[in-house]
């Protein structure tokens, strides 16, 4: 038995959202399983399952590495708004 | 050692501060137990569950009710298969849940330890019923431990199409019914009301706080989740034109509490610990399935392992 990670694309111009996860002996059984515990009502375009064991993902205490891409205001469209308005370029 | 107690202490004051906990974070072991107990029994209420909403599939009375009440039983085996999956994440089997609760070691929800005699008793019963899961489930979802709520969220919006069922049920036979068919719903109420006020089990106001309530699995105190049950079915059912059977049930204008008959709360523990006959015939029924379908867990097994 492994535990397969279930991915829900309601429609086909959206991405794919993490929903739950199935315990199963194969990934294609898997995916029968997801269909019947994640589809029941909301539209589903496609489903998919992952194993478990191969995802990666950063840990909690990684959380601030992403905080770097929100100092960066030079990046934001905001950022050049605010120096044509104020003059300045810090933004408070 | 130093080092393990500061993380307890860490985890304590985010608990107490309204922190969210996922499956994939420390916690100590006395957290991992209490949201293991709330989680399994909840889980072990959906599949228990589907036994006795399974016995009105025959005599229910149309095509549509038979696969309405289909679509249920279905909602409800997979609301116990993604709540195992919460628990099989923090080391609790699906398997061990239903082998102890085979071997009586697990209590059982009492609402399911009654047996449903009528058709109308089951849809007043499952109106009173599922509006207690959906308050109750709204207050767990607002919990410390995110897997669960999450899986409650999932829940919850299938536990609304229940709801509604039931409602569409009462209404049919209250409204359109025959007299006979109203006398049904009123017997099938007076028979039930105090084992759904008992939902929610016994008050805990005055009692020390439980471990769940500690660790913040459990947000609201079982007073008040009654209240809020109260808020709602009294109106709806005196509406219907149903005459509840407490004669002391009212309202208190000024504080807006409900004042009511408790249940026999004696008889709920009772039921709850040691299960009624009808019990009995149900886990009959979980074994059956359960050993039926043992080979395709044994498919999962590898090759020469001791079952």
């Amino acid at each position: 038995m492994e535990v397969y990670e279930v991915f829900v694309q309601r429609r086909k111009d959206e991405a794919a959202m993490h929903v739950g996860s199935i315990r199963s002996l194969t990934a294609y059984l898997a995916l029968h399983a997801a269909k019947e515990v994640f589809t029941r009502r909301d539209q589903c375009y496609r489903l998919l399952v992952v194993p478990r064991t191969a995802i990666l993902a950063t840990a909690d205490e990684d959380a601030d590495l992403f905080s770097l891409a929100y100092s960066k205001e030079y990046r934001r469209p905001e950022y050049f708004i605010h120096k044509r308005l104020t003059g300045s370029s810090r933004m408070g | 050692m130093r080092e393990q107690a500061d993380r307890y202490a860490a985890f304590t004051q985010h608990i107490a501060e309204g922190g969210k906990v996922d499956a994939t974070d420390w916690m100590p072991d006395e957290y991992r137990q209490v949201v293991l107990k709330t989680v399994s029994f909840q889980a072990l209420a959906e599949v228990v569950g589907t036994v006795v909403f399974a016995e009105w599939l025959p005599q229910a009375p149309t095509i549509m009710s038979k696969l309405i009440l289909a679509a249920k039983i279905q909602d409800e085996i997979g609301h116990g298969h993604i709540l195992m999956r919460v628990c099989e994440d923090l080391g609790l089997s699906r398997e061990t849940i239903i082998e102890e609760y085979l071997a009586g070691h697990r209590k059982v929800l009492a609402f399911f330890q009654y047996h449903i005699e009528d058709w109308h008793h089951f849809a007043i019963n499952c109106l009173m019923g599922t509006c207690a899961a959906l308050i109750q489930f709204q207050s767990l979802s607002r919990g410390s431990y995110l897997p669960y709520n999450r899986a409650l969220r999932k829940i919850m919006k299938e536990e609304s199409f229940h709801y509604h069922r039931a409602l569409d049920l009462v209404r049919t036979y209250v409204e359109r019914g025959t007299d006979e068919q109203r006398q049904m719903i009123q017997e099938g109420l007076n028979l039930w009301w105090y084992r759904n006020l008992s939902y929610f089990g016994p008050s805990d106001r005055s009692r020390p706080q439980s471990p769940s309530m500690l660790w913040r699995i459990k947000v609201d105190l079982n007073d008040e989740l009654r209240q809020q049950w109260l808020d709602r079915i009294v109106p709806l059912l005196t509406g219907f034109g149903l005459t509840i059977p407490d004669a002391q049930l009212r309202r208190d204008s000024e504080t807006g509490i409900w004042l009511y008959t408790e249940p026999d709360w004696n008889e709920f523990r009772q039921v709850t610990v040691e299960g009624t006959p009808y019990s009995i015939t149900v886990k009959q029924r979980v074994e059956q399935e359960f050993h039926k379908h043992e080979w395709v867990r044994k498919l999962g097994q590898p090759v020469g392992a001791v079952a």
